[in-house]
């Protein structure tokens, strides 16, 4: 059975290393479905928990396991029903395995620069599908890609922050995610579908109109664990 | 079971997402035991196709296919039990399923190109995922990976035409560099050093 409080911290400047630890939680976590199952049931008590699970239009996530100041955090994330090319990157390096489904996983080239310090603020007005960034010269249909597989269960892998991605899914598809601190302020969104692009902040930086828009009722939550049961995972 | 090399649809390897998903029925087809057993053989009684067989430090390849006008040559690398990690990039697209055995991969950023000034301060992982069996994926030329197998690897590829002369490889435990050229611009086998 493992204990989630043995982990020790993780250091994510040591790609090699954070990745041979974090692989191995999240397949062992995976494994225990005990444990699975309490760390699922202890969200609905714990408020912290609980205010940190999101719904957004192609996932909904399940936050279960803070690791504070060891930096890392373990997530299940859901896919919905819409399934769309959208090139992104992320505010932190993570290790994901998949649990259930599958996905189209294209790594993409962008060979300019994207971020611009002097932008942070600005940005935070662009930050959903209806409000997105026009004013950027970031060019989506140059984004071209290098890579392109079909991730299927039980495929592991760790990326860095700075990779742009696009995870085409399917439906009820699952992932065991286990992510390290942010490293930057926002990361980057693109449809390439409508070209537009919107940015996204962590917790600190959004707006409370923002975090009202994404926070899951505990409705959603008792829903996607009779899910989770249903598929088997706890 | 008869599988008609003849009739594959040309492939357009500017357009990776599109070349991926016809690459990916035809390898899918093509691991058929039968099939592979009858595309081998073939090969042995085939002087272009032997004559483009080759033998590595890393691995072997057998041709099955050649008709890089369409876009094909299709070829089973079997890794050798020697392993090391090399990033490098491919003077051509390519498509690979992977038959046995498991592919470690890593990709890469550089900064600048990769060539002969790149040093190991230039060069750093950003991603580190597994390919088991059943897998199949589709790299751009350009693209910088390494792949160390594990035992008794094999794997079916669809390689595109060369996209350049040259393609660079950094050996990640000493940071020595090299290329490696196609066989018109080769004058002698293996590699040469930068």
């Amino acid at each position: 059975m493992i204990n989630l409080n043995d982990i020790p911290v993780i250091d994510w400047d040591d790609f090699e290393k954070a990745s041979e630890v974090t692989k191995q939680v999240v397949k062992e976590l995976a494994a225990d479905k005990a444990t699975l199952r309490r760390l699922v049931y202890d969200i609905e008590n714990n408020p912290d928990l609980l205010r940190q699970c999101e719904r957004h239009q192609l996932l909904d996530r399940l936050v279960i396991y803070d690791g504070g100041h060891k930096n890392f955090k373990i997530r299940l994330n859901f896919t919905t029903m819409d399934h769309f090319d959208r090139p992104h990157d992320h505010r932190f390096s993570f290790t994901s395995l998949i649990l259930r489904g599958s996905y189209r996983h294209i790594w993409y080239k962008y060979d300019r620069e994207i971020y611009d310090p002097a932008m942070d603020e600005v940005a935070k007005k662009w930050v959903d599908r209806y409000n997105p960034d026009d004013m950027s010269s970031i060019d989506i249909p140059d984004m071209e890609p290098l890579f392109i597989t079909e991730e299927k269960k039980n495929a592991c892998y760790t990326m860095h922050h700075s990779v742009i991605h696009a995870t085409i899914t399917t439906p009820d598809s699952l992932s065991l995610f286990l992510k390290g601190p942010g490293e930057k302020s926002r990361s980057i969104i693109a449809d390439r579908q409508t070209n537009k692009l919107w940015w996204r902040y962590g917790e600190t930086d959004e707006s409370e109109e923002r975090r009202k828009q994404k926070l899951m009722p505990v409705e959603v939550y008792r829903e996607l664990r009779g899910k989770l049961e249903t598929w088997g995972i706890i | 079971m008869a599988f008609d090399l003849k009739k594959l649809p040309r492939l357009n390897w500017a357009d990776l997402d599109e070349t991926n998903k016809v690459c990916e029925g035809i390898l899918t087809a093509l691991s058929d035991r039968a099939v592979l057993r009858t595309l081998v053989e073939r090969t042995e009684n085939d002087p272009e196709l032997f004559g483009l067989c080759e033998i590595h430090e890393l691995d072997d390849k057998i041709v099955l296919h050649n008709d890089l006008e369409n876009g094909y040559r299709i070829r089973i690398r079997l890794a050798n039990d020697k392993q090391y990690e090399r990033a490098h990039n491919h003077r051509f697209s390519f498509t690979t399923r992977i038959l046995h055995g498991t592919y470690y991969q890593r990709w890469y950023e550089v900064k600048g190109t990769l060539d002969e000034n790149t040093t190991l301060n230039d060069i750093s992982p950003v991603c580190i995922r597994e390919e088991p069996a059943g897998s199949v994926f589709t790299i751009d030329h350009d693209t910088i990976h390494s792949t160390q197998t594990s035992k008794d690897t094999i794997s079916l590829v669809i390689c595109g035409p060369a996209m350049k002369d040259k393609a660079f490889i950094i050996r990640m435990d000493n940071g020595s560099v090299w290329y490696k050229v196609g066989k018109t611009l080769k004058r002698r086998s293996g590699r040469r050093m930068c």
